[in-house]
């Protein structure tokens, strides 16, 4: 509601709607003129007319008649008049907008209160969000405070737009400092609230808006191509800004709700500002409104939830999360994350094998057989990563049975096991040449040197068996590569009497680091929109 | 007295409000002489209960106990009284009254930025915004409401200041010319640089305003209302 006392139809004292008395103008928005009235019963309110009465605007008003939130200008009727103009009748707020208390503070708010405010505007948004509704015109003329409570206003016409009819609407709204880079595009998600609700941060937090002009070009161009100057924020704060801010929608929060939640907590009652009034501004009385039932509350007032009971839900809440995600990912795209795996995983088991063989203690050259032995081993171990690759990307959707996968392990294991020991009779590897690798000496269960079918199966198979190997390939594994793992894998190989020395324990690591360079993994980032996203589901 | 008289030094032209002003064309007929209390609704700023006497009862909001300054809150129905003496404000305690954080029992002299606490928690913020004008203000700074609700309670002595000035009564960010409401001889009077309209006619500064008429101009919109 900008303050543009210019052009009131409606004079103090006239009736255009039955019942209803205007008082004085309040302001003239981009959607229509807003009246102080008082009806007949006495009560106050605010009388919106819509300019345009376009059936978009009515639909989008009807959906939001009914919402109730702490955080939301109340809408209570919608009439038409006789000459058929619509108005919607409305909470009256008497306080400021966050606009004119930023008139007030150009160097911006003190912490507490921006993140206060940040709350209950994100509060707000959030119950929109939550019902399908984009506000599309967030900007700090339409948030007021009514003695320390804030209100998000002007949302009963940013229209309706379910994620099915996004793009649908190509007209432009809003104020262009607000305006995310996407709507140029003539797309109105749920990340435009986002985006906005960032710079209102970054303004609350500096007094100025993140991307600045001379003209709305200007501007336009900056939210395009510049990075907000995050320097003077908080360092609280500039996760949330920045990530608000992101150009790609894709890459912003999800919505106001998972924003709400990244933000630090705030202790209303700590802020002075919000029960004591600025000097010199008129104050006037909340207006009753319902309660917000326990459900609406608590994604704004995230502080009545116990620190205790978040943390130790969470983990597997958002691990729960993601894992859905990953099962809705589409065969055709599992299969080429699956091949780019493999292909990363062949290279890379080829170059360890090379180099931790001879670490291990066997060259590479100077036997007859030598080169014949590398490729078998090679191929081998590929194929080992290559199980393992495919096992994991098929149990990575949900959490499984450990007992259930080392036994579907141990067959695998068996059967490459039984690969192994086919493929040493066909590349015609005598048995001294086996032994050359002196691994099978070293261990009295191999006998003589000897590589029998049973001995390779119960190894691989084994081998296998004993490690979760599936872990090392999930995508919601802790660090992309974890060498205590490798090291662990390693220690037990070596220490177990069925694995020749040292080539099966060093293939044991080559495989183990190769699984793990190859496979796809959930960076720091995505795994806190996904934490974020599990504390506020 | 026409426009072209007034001079544009703001100082002069209120100056001329308290010395020999020229009076109105007619003496005003009793009757239709102004009421002690009205609200002036100003477009895009606010609505505010206008008191012209010089002794004001401050009370609990109770229809037919003819309280001049009635607040929707738990305190007496006489709780205090605003007194205008020469230009002076004095604030007189019927009940639990403090003033600057003491309670008083005398009347007193309230000052610019005083703050006034009725009973428990009903605090009123005292201003006197124009070094020339007795005219003051109070707000209210707890979640209270005046009845009918106002956004700040004028205590108009003689002229009252609407404008984008600061020190003005009525402080309208918008607007581009200040207007001055004055009264004298019962009657109210307005002014400005730029034209108004009253219900349609263009403004003629030397007839009085009433209740129920509407000021209007280029960008701005005041009118009157009785209560």
């Amino acid at each position: 509601m900008k303050l543009q006392p210019t052009s009131f139809t409606h004079a103090s004292g006239d009736r255009p709607l039955e019942g209803y008395t205007i008082k004085r103008g309040v302001g003239i928005g981009g959607f229509g003129e807003v009246y102080f009235a008082i009806s007949d019963g006495g009560k106050e309110v605010a009388l919106k007319r819509i300019q345009r009465n376009m059936d978009v605007e009515l639909r989008g008003v009807r959906q939001c008649l009914n919402l109730k939130h702490h955080h939301l200008v109340d809408l209570f009727d919608i009439h038409r008049d006789s000459q058929d103009r619509v108005w919607v009748v409305m909470e009256f707020i008497a306080g400021d907008s966050l606009k004119q208390l930023l008139d007030r503070k150009p160097d911006g708010l003190a912490a507490n209160e921006a993140l206060a405010w940040m709350h209950g505007i994100a509060g707000g948004v959030s119950h929109l969000h939550r019902h399908g509704i984009v506000h599309r015109d967030l900007k700090p003329a339409n948030v007021f405070h009514d003695n320390g409570v804030v209100n998000v206003g002007d949302y009963g016409l940013s229209k309706f737009i379910s994620s099915s009819h996004q793009g649908g609407q190509t007209e432009s709204v809003g104020t262009f400092h607000y305006m995310a880079p996407e709507i140029g595009k003539g797309e109105y998600g749920k990340p435009i609230d986002v985006y906005a609700l960032g710079i209102i941060f970054y303004e609350l937090l500096t007094g100025r808006v993140p991307f600045n002009g001379e003209s709305s070009q200007e501007i336009i161009m900056k939210h395009l191509t510049d990075n907000p100057d995050l320097s003077e924020i908080d360092a609280r704060f500039r996760f949330v800004i920045a990530k608000a801010l992101e150009k790609d929608p894709a890459r912003r929060f999800l919505d106001a709700g998972e924003l709400l939640q990244a933000l630090p907590e705030t202790d209303y009652d700590a802020i002075d500002y919000f029960s004591e009034p600025p000097r010199n501004v008129p104050l006037s009385p909340a207006p009753e409104r319902p309660a917000a039932s326990p459900e609406e509350q608590q994604p704004a007032e995230p502080a009545v939830k116990s620190k205790w009971r978040r943390r130790r839900l969470i983990p597997a809440r958002w691990q729960g999360l993601a894992r859905n995600e990953l099962s809705s990912v589409e065969g055709q795209n599992r299969t080429s994350v699956l091949l780019q795996s493999f292909l990363k995983s062949a290279f890379m088991t080829f170059i360890l094998t090379c180099v931790l063989l001879p670490l291990g203690g066997m060259p590479l050259a100077g036997q007859p057989d030598s080169l014949i032995l590398l490729a078998w081993l090679v191929t081998i171990n590929i194929t080992a990563c290559w199980l393992i690759l495919l096992m994991g990307r098929c149990w990575e959707t949900a959490e499984g049975d450990t007992m259930y996968r080392r036994v579907i392990s141990f067959i695998g294991g068996v059967g490459l096991g039984t690969l192994a020991y086919g493929a040493a009779q066909f590349l015609n590897l005598s048995p001294s040449s086996l032994h050359q690798l002196d691994g099978y000496a070293a261990r009295p269960w191999f006998d003589a040197g000897k590589l029998t079918l049973a001995q390779s199966a119960i190894s691989y198979g084994a081998l296998f068996a004993i490690f979760r190997w599936w872990k090392q390939v999930d995508p919601l594994r802790w660090s992309r590569v974890s060498v205590i793992d490798t090291v662990a894998c390693g220690f037990v190989a070596w220490m177990l009497p069925i694995v020749p020395l040292p080539w099966g324990y060093m293939s044991v690591v080559g495989i183990s680091l190769a699984i793990q360079m190859s496979s796809p993994w959930m960076s720091r980032e995505d795994r806190q929109q996904y934490k974020v996203k599990a504390r506020y589901h | 007295m026409s426009t072209d008289r007034i001079p544009s030094n703001r100082m002069a032209q209120l100056y001329s409000f308290f010395s020999s002003n020229p009076g109105p064309l007619q003496p005003a007929p009793v009757a239709n002489a102004l009421p002690r209390r009205f609200i002036l609704w100003v477009d895009g700023v606010g609505g505010f209960l206008a008191c012209l006497n010089d002794e004001l009862t401050v009370g609990q909001a109770d229809p037919g106990t003819g309280v001049d300054i009635p607040i929707v809150s738990d305190i007496s129905r006489q709780h205090a009284r605003i007194i205008r003496r020469d230009g002076d404000y004095l604030v007189e305690p019927r009940g639990d009254v403090q003033l600057r954080g003491k309670t008083i029992r005398q009347p007193t002299l309230l000052m610019h930025n005083d703050e006034i606490t009725l009973g428990n928690d009903t605090r009123l913020h005292f201003q006197r915004p124009h070094p020339l004008s007795s005219t003051a203000r109070l707000n209210l700074l707890s979640p209270y409401r005046t009845d009918p609700r106002s956004d700040a309670i004028l205590l108009v002595s003689q002229s009252l200041m609407l404008g984008n000035n600061s020190r003005s009564h009525v402080v309208c960010p918008e607007w581009d010319n200040e207007m001055v409401l004055f009264q004298q001889d019962q009657q109210l009077f307005c002014r400005s640089k730029q034209p108004l309209d009253v219900d349609g006619s263009p403004l003629v500064s030397q007839l009085p305003i009433h209740c129920g008429q509407q000021l209007r101009g280029e960008n701005c919109a005041v009118s009157l209302e009785e209560v």
